[in-house]
């Protein structure tokens, strides 16, 4: 009981120091919302079998100050091909679930990037990562720039990219 | 991070009192009119008539329900020492008595109260003085003997005062804003009539304490005022004024917060002397609990949660924003890609 109790406390501090509140080099703001969060954590790659999991982000770009605000992610669909080490996300249900949000916001969201999972403690990007963020940022998003989340075993890291460069963004504060 | 800019300037929308309440103004006319039809011979002295409170000043806020006032001063041509303070409000009182059910000698005024439950408070000056100030009839038939007496009291220079604060008419702009503001959350968290502070003594805090927020973009040159930013500077300022004085409560000596504030104009009264320690300890709380949340407010990212706190705050006209609304349309919908990632080392 007294571990049950412990292990309930210690997930509450760990919420709310886990601000996940990043800052841009132009000094904006990427902020993911607590639902967005909640979503990926689901996939978060604890046990032995557990396979690597992965989706797009969608969100808005704020009028009153530009900064970003990461509203939902997509799950992967049953097209997508996952493996302990490999994801591989198709286009078949990502792009109907973004449609049906944009219709729902009148327009007011973006495509802001890319998540997925390894099972490893602290993400690192792999070179096929590497290779497909600057292939997607190739191909030119009305946003001029995108994030790559990725979520390690302990680990949340987020990596911005625009047309010249990915740099690894810090949280604020 | 969050400004809420929108949402303020559609809050400050909502809440301004862009012109006078159009029964009340007639009310007064008609006040007026009877005045001058019913003035008792005595009274033989001219007058002239303006219009005094917050509306005058440019700081005017829409009450909560129908509480709706209206201030009407008249300056009449004498000396006060040639008529007695109490004597001239009952000129008026007379000349008022029956119009509507309910009129009444205050402290400051003459009040005629409607059944709807607006009502129009007149005010008495002795504006032709040897020492040529003005002065405002204070008393009522029943009260104190020490509070019936001419006042010192300059309205027309406090709106002028008020009215003209600050050069830069944008800076203005700002500092009527925050006057507004804080006069809405004092009548949305002060429930009972007993221990709010006056807005006009809101107003001086503002006037007193106030840095203008506003930030210049170096490459467009364009200027931002920042409301939130306003509004913790003058908050932070108001509690540091508090001083801690040690007196009796309750037989018992204790430390207490008393906050002093002056009008801006001669001779200028303390504002907030008729407020009790407890009256003053509550206030400091809930201006401390506003702070909490102006600079809770300022810390989210996000516009719509920033706004839920705020709406706490300053009331049911704070409107919360649509999340979607708070974003930027895209041209067209995404072009989903697929996309391919892994954790091997490749
Ligand atoms: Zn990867």
């Amino acid at each position: 009981m007294n571990i049950a109790l412990f292990v309930q406390k210690k997930e509450g501090i760990c919420i709310n120091n886990q601000k996940e509140l990043f800052i841009l080099p132009n000094n904006r703001i990427l902020y993911i919302r607590p639902e967005a969060i909640e979503k990926i954590n689901h996939y978060r790659q604890i046990r032995w079998t557990d396979t690597e999991a992965g989706g797009i982000l969608i969100g808005r770009v704020l009028m009153e100050d530009g900064n970003y605000i990461v509203d939902d992610v997509t799950e992967p669909m049953p097209t997508d091909k996952r493996s302990r080490t490999r994801f591989s996300r198709k286009q078949e249900g990502h792009q109907e679930y973004f449609n049906d949000v944009w219709k729902r916001e009148n327009g007011r969201c973006f495509y802001l990037g890319e998540w997925h999972t390894h099972p490893e403690s602290v993400p690192v990007p792999s070179s096929i990562d590497r290779k497909d963020w600057s292939r997607l940022l190739n191909l030119g998003y009305e946003t001029g720039c995108l994030f790559f989340i990725i979520l390690g075993i302990d680990e949340l890291k987020v990596w911005y990219g625009t047309e010249d460069k990915i740099i690894e963004l810090k949280r604020r504060n | 991070m969050a400004l809420c800019k929108k949402q303020f300037q559609d809050f400050h929308d909502t809440i301004k009192l862009k012109e006078e309440n159009e029964v009340l103004s007639s009310k007064r006319d008609i006040i007026v009119k009877r005045i001058k039809d019913k003035l008792p011979e005595e009274a033989a002295y001219s007058f002239d008539i303006f219009n005094q409170g917050s509306y005058a000043m440019h700081t005017g806020i829409k009450p909560l329900g129908s509480d709706y006032d209206i201030d009407v001063g008249l300056y009449f041509d004498m000396s006060k020492d040639d008529v007695d303070p109490l004597t001239a409000k009952n000129w008026i009182y007379k000349a008022l008595d029956g119009h509507t059910s309910d009129v009444k000698i205050k402290n400051p005024c003459v009040t005629v109260t409607y059944a709807e439950g607006y009502h129009v408070d007149v005010t008495v000056y002795a504006a032709n003085n040897s020492d040529g100030k003005v002065y405002l009839a204070k008393g009522k038939p029943n009260g104190k003997v020490e509070d019936k007496k001419w006042d010192e009291s300059n309205p027309k220079d406090l709106i002028t005062e008020i009215r003209e604060h600050l050069p830069d008419k944008d800076d203005r702009r700002q500092f009527r804003r925050i006057v507004r503001y804080l006069k809405r959350w004092k009548d949305v968290k002060f429930s009972s009539v007993n221990g709010k502070p006056t807005g006009i003594a809101l107003t001086s805090c503002v006037y007193h304490w106030l840095d203008i927020q506003k930030e210049t973009d170096t490459f467009t040159g364009k200027t931002t005022y920042k409301d939130l930013e306003a509004l913790i500077n003058v908050v932070s300022k108001i509690i540091s004024n508090f001083q801690q004085e040690y007196v009796e409560i309750d037989g018992e000596y204790k430390f207490m917060p008393r906050l002093k504030v002056r009008l801006p104009v001669e001779p200028k009264p303390e504002l907030l002397e008729t407020m009790t320690y407890k009256q003053m300890k509550t206030f400091k709380e809930k201006l401390e609990t506003l702070l909490e949340a102006l600079e809770d407010a300022k810390a989210k990212a996000d516009p719509t949660d920033a706004a839920e706190l705020l709406k706490k705050q300053f009331g049911d006209d704070f409107p919360v924003p649509e999340k979607s609304t708070t974003g930027k349309k895209a041209m067209a919908a995404a072009v989903i890609s697929s996309s391919e990632s892994a954790s091997e080392k490749g």
